[in-house]
């Protein structure tokens, strides 16, 4: 009731210290959590009641310090110290006080009211680390609670506590020390906030060695090179062959695509239409061949919805479990000699799923050079997991194609990015990244996770297929179509690939998957040699991806760029698939 | 080499060392050590040099490459808690 005057709480405090899980917990759900730094790649808000108060709450993405190194440490830096904060609530991980706390002491120095939170309480204990807490809000003069975000241990405790602050200060909010522009590196300020820290953390702290953890025992053969690549084949191949590809991309989109709609909604929806609406021609907008009702929300649902499902639960467990610092620091080497670090490995893997997700996530990365490879690769050599699902469900039947088509589309993506990398100026990529430890994922926060994850994906890609069919529908009614399909029709003799595919082609403009769909049909009819498949795989993987991400990516990189790279990959498509071609015919490979 | 020049990139996995002094000219290259927490003084321990350089401060292990580590002067503590 009092609250909105008294202003806003911010959550801040170091990467990967669960701000946006306890967000979660606060808000009872929204942001999305993880367990890698610099997963809140927009600022979260939420609301949420503590006794007889309605307040909003922030969540920021991870800040260090107060001279930011990236962009969103600016971002949250700025929210932090924005007019109308009343209370921030510093997160921090239990078991590393002495490099948290002098974050604590800046936020106090500049009059910010703060409250401490001791996060991941439990991780803390379980390595012998116990904490003195009405010992410690004495030493810094500030309330200090524990939680456990992921598991809520707390947080009601921590709500209390909240709402004792905002009686406390209905009188009127405390003066703070202004500060807007950013600040020089204070290296002494460091080194005094650090041993501050630590003798306070002498004082209310106790440490008891504890054993070797299971997960350190884990954690040496992922960081082994050799035992690392066989996790790694054996994550690529359970996972995502056979877990998400197989089953979701197969079995699943099976039942639905020939039992649910092929069997059931699709009739029954055309045999509706056919008695309610008289006239063909608009009939043909839902139930048509490329209707709205009949295409768009077939694809939409039957075949997109339950493989993008399946990706992002098995991203939410790779994430939540810590995998993907110890993929980056394996890959590093590699992804150095395109212009990367191996903090690129995180938006390439998300890639896999949604290259338009992926490319928002590329803010992430430390440099402008870095943002550009990465948007770059994952509009070319990355496919997306709806695109991935109906490509390997084709070339399955042809291993030979399949692996070419492997290799092909590896050769592209280290070359084109070792040219890249030749090309741009600009200072090499350094790696630095915080390595938290191996977890076991736990159930719910997966599969929050993936439910957040997939209802920003319909949102984005419901409307697109809508609209695309309706499109299709109008093109078709007027002729447009028909002529675009003809003018689509040469580039596509030149790769050797028949008029029948234009099609599809034209489809790929919306989306790639939708292309790669329309080829699908256009196999299924017996339409494509082997050779012919592979080519057509090979340019619709390549080709621009989506509408939706490249909106995201002119947004992110502005209008120049992002028409710059898809005018590239759309050519380089057509080079690579007529290279292809070429080579196929001169060595009779797959004829 | 004198003992005050060793950086982390000369050490061997399983050291455990001190951080000796403010090391490098370049800020942005200073703020992301100070981000992981290295100031003079701060002891860690490192896991291992390749594929890339991993270290454990406190109870976090962080990763960093050839160059970063580089840039950090180092000297080596005997230090029985670490060992244990």
């Amino acid at each position: 009731m009092v609250t909105k005057e008294l202003g806003k709480i911010v959550l801040a405090g170091h990467p990967n210290v669960g701000k946006s899980a306890l967000f979660n917990r606060l808000t009872h759900g929204a942001a999305t959590v993880s367990n890698y730094p610099g997963t809140t790649v927009e600022v979260e808000k939420g609301r949420f009641h503590a006794n007889g108060h309605v307040l909003d709450v922030v969540d920021t993405p991870g800040l260090y310090g107060f001279s930011p190194i990236s962009e969103e440490e600016r971002v949250a830096r700025r929210i932090v110290l924005s007019e109308d904060v009343a209370l921030v609530l510093h997160v921090v991980d239990a078991k590393n006080l002495e490099r948290m706390l002098p974050l604590t002491f800046e936020l106090i120095e500049r009059g910010l009211p703060t409250l401490l939170v001791l996060n991941m309480a439990d991780e803390a204990n379980r390595r012998g680390i116990t904490f003195d807490c009405a010992l410690l809000a004495k030493e810094l003069g500030i309330p200090v609670v524990a939680t456990v975000s992921t598991r809520g241990t707390g947080v009601p405790e921590l709500k209390k506590r909240i709402a004792g602050w905002y009686d406390l200060c209905a009188a009127g909010t405390p003066n703070r020390v202004a500060a807007d522009a950013e600040e020089p590196l204070d290296f002494q300020a460091a080194v005094r906030h650090r041993q501050k820290a630590e003798a306070i953390v002498k004082r209310a702290v106790r440490k008891v060695p504890h054993g070797v953890l299971w997960s350190s025992r884990l954690d040496a053969v992922l960081m082994q090179p050799f035992l690392g690549s066989i996790v790694l084949a054996a994550v690529l191949y359970f996972g995502f062959y056979q877990f998400v590809g197989v089953f979701g991309a197969g079995t699943v989109v099976d039942l639905l695509e020939n039992g649910l709609f092929g069997h059931y909604v699709n009739p029954f929806l055309t045999a509706l239409f056919e008695a309610a609406v008289p006239w063909g021609w608009l009939r043909d907008l839902f139930v048509g061949e490329y209707g709205m009702l009949t295409l768009g929300v077939r694809y939409a649902v039957s075949l997109i919805l339950p493989i993008v499902t399946f990706f992002f639960i098995l991203f939410s467990v790779i994430e939540d479990s810590g995998y993907l610092p110890r993929l980056a620091m394996l890959l590093d080497g590699i992804f150095k000699k395109i212009g990367l670090s191996g903090r690129a490995v995180i938006p390439m893997v998300l890639g896999l799923g949604c290259v338009t997700m992926a490319t928002l996530v590329t803010r992430t990365l430390p440099t402008k050079r870095e943002r550009l490879i990465a948007t770059l690769l994952l509009a070319l050599a990355i496919p997306c997991s709806a695109q991935l699902g109906v490509i390997l469900g084709l070339l399955s039947r042809h291993p030979q194609a399949l692996a070419a088509w492997a290799v092909i589309l590896l050769v592209v993506f280290l070359g084109v990015g070792t040219v890249i990398a030749g090309i741009l100026p600009g200072g090499k990529p350094s790696l630095y990244m915080e390595m938290p430890p191996l977890r076991l994922p736990l159930v719910s926060n997966v599969l929050l996770k993936t439910a957040v994850r997939v209802r920003w994906y319909l949102s984005e890609v419901l409307p697109l297929f809508l609209w695309a069919s309706a499109l299709i529908w109008f093109g078709r009614l007027t002729g447009i179509f028909d002529w675009l399909v003809s003018l689509l029709a040469h580039p596509l003799a030149l790769v050797g690939l028949p008029a029948a595919a234009a099609p599809a082609f034209l489809f790929g403009f919306f989306r790639r998957d939708y292309g790669a769909a329309g080829l699908y049909d256009l196999d299924k009819a017996g339409g494509l040699s082997v050779e012919q498949l592979l080519v057509s795989m090979l340019a619709i993987t390549l080709f621009v991806p989506c509408i939706a991400q490249f909106l995201v990516c002119t947004r992110e990189r502005g209008w120049k760029t992002g028409l710059a790279i898809s005018g590239f990959t759309l050519s380089f498509a057509f080079a690579a698939a007529w290279a292809v071609h070429a080579l196929a015919a001169a060595t009779g490979f797959l004829a | 080499m004198t003992p005050s020049q060793k950086t982390l990139a000369d050490a061997q996995p399983g050291d455990c060392l001190r951080i000796t002094k403010r090391h490098c000219r370049d800020e942005e290259t200073l703020k992301k050590i100070m981000a992981m927490g290295l100031l003079p003084g701060t002891e860690l321990r490192l896991l291992r040099r390749f594929p890339a350089f991993v270290f454990e401060t406190g109870e976090t292990q962080f990763v960093i490459d050839r160059e970063l580590a580089g840039t950090i002067f180092v000297e080596g503590v005997q230090h029985d808690k670490l060992e244990a």
